[in-house]
């Protein structure tokens, strides 16, 4: 099983044609500016590669910008024709207080979404406050994993203080039952991105990005920072495959992450296994 | 008169015949004589003429990839604050010039001068994407 687990379904053809505020926002808040296309096209870049699943991660606004970019319930229209091919993640806003927590119930358990996904820059949050906090507990309590951004934004709308991964060692410590992923491998903080994961059992990291270039400059200038050692015997069971589509087509990415200098069996993990355990199928 | 084709496409590089399609659009304009024009409204996709052989799609399109190889410095993949992303297909624009944006063939009785061997393909460059083709016929 290959998966890759970090899709943003904005400019999905299906979903802007029918509101177009998704598009004015994926333009202006996360600064998306190519065409959209419909879901047939991620497929078509799924089957290239071979990949069987992608997860699907909005991000809730609703406070912070009064936008949902898709909402809960957009991702899980997507998921009714194709849930073969698709995990939804829900998200909601911090800034809403507790209100949050109804809403990431209702995701889980009206809609069957699986997972967590917050972006601390673009939410405007604080990944260490007390409303992120009480959101973490209720995610772990219905075993929701999260997917949280880390690094580098390129848009500077926003800060990216609150992206830095060292802040979410305390989480992890304090929420051992929450599975967590530190997405991007939070770029360019590799090593702090690392040693959370690698002290933390709960602790992954999702290889989506190209902040240092096209996709095989990325797979190339993470190897040059952290050794292929490294990578094979502490991240082996930590790092998974995501494409940060349609920031970056995925067969590209799955391409240049397929020449990590590692034993084919832990690429296969990076490519699947790990991202099975991560979402609690193994 | 333009008419839009669109066109999915399968592979990051590949060759689609589209003759029946823009025979389709000579057509339905009720042109008898005088010229269509097939152009490519994408910077990553070239329209090109070749013999029917799916050997020979193969061939070209491989032959695209050693010319104008993937993994090289290219100036072009910076990030680009207008798309938002970072570019990474310098080589699928290099060679969308090298094949050209579009062909114009002539008509004759309502029907495309086309040597016998001859396909009119849209040859994807950086796919798999769904492609929007301009169709323009004139004449009488």
């Amino acid at each position: 099983m290959r998966i890759d687990v970090h899709v943003h379904p904005l400019l999905v053809k299906e979903l802007t044609d029918n509101r177009p505020e998704l598009l004015r926002d994926a333009r202006e808040l996360f600064d998306l500016q190519t065409s959209p296309q419909p879901l047939s096209t991620l497929f078509g870049e799924m089957d290239l590669c071979g990949i069987d699943q992608a997860v699907l991660l909005p991000v809730n606004c609703e406070k912070s910008h009064n936008s949902r970019m898709p909402s809960n319930d957009e991702v899980a229209g997507l998921l009714k024709q194709n849930s073969r091919r698709l995990i939804g993640f829900a998200s909601v806003d911090p800034n809403v207080g507790q209100k949050a927590i109804p809403e990431l119930c209702r995701a889980h358990d009206q809609l069957g979404l699986k997972g967590l996904k917050l972006n601390p820059a673009l939410q405007e949050f604080d990944p260490t406050g007390p409303e992120a906090l009480a959101i973490y507990s209720e995610a772990e309590r219905l075993d929701m994993p999260l997917l949280i951004h880390t690094g580098l934004t390129f848009s500077n709308q926003f800060s990216i203080k609150y992206n830095q991964p060292l802040l979410l060692d305390d989480i992890a410590r304090k929420h051992p039952k929450l599975r967590i992923c530190l997405a991007h491998m939070g770029w360019p903080w590799l090593w702090d991105a690392a040693a959370v994961a690698i002290r933390n059992p709960n602790v992954y990291m999702d290889m989506a990005g190209t902040f240092a270039g096209t996709p095989l400059e990325n797979i190339r200038q993470i190897t040059s920072q952290i050794p292929p050692r490294v990578i094979e015997n502490m991240l082996g069971d930590k790092l998974m495959f995501g494409s940060d589509y349609p920031r970056i087509e995925e067969n590209k990415m799955f391409s240049a992450v397929s020449t990590l200098p590692v034993r084919q069996e832990t690429l296969d993990a990076i490519l699947g296994e790990n991202a099975m355990t991560y979402l609690g199928e193994s | 008169m333009v008419e839009k084709i669109f066109i999915k496409t399968q592979q990051p590089t590949e060759l689609v015949p589209i003759t029946s399609k823009v025979h389709e659009a000579v057509e339905k304009s009720g042109v008898r004589n005088g010229i269509v024009n097939i152009f490519t409204q994408h910077v990553t996709t070239a329209i090109t003429i070749n013999e029917d052989d799916p050997k020979l799609e193969e061939d070209i399109a491989r032959f695209m990839e050693k010319i104008v190889p993937e993994d090289e410095s290219y100036g072009h993949h910076h990030f680009f604050r207008k798309d938002g992303r970072m570019a990474v297909n310098a080589y699928s624009h290099i060679r969308a010039s090298l094949l050209g944006a579009n062909v114009t063939i002539p008509l004759q009785d309502g029907g495309m001068v086309l040597g016998a061997r001859q396909n009119i393909y849209l040859v994807e460059l950086d796919g798999p994407q769904l492609r929007g083709l301009a169709v323009q016929v004139m004449g009488e």
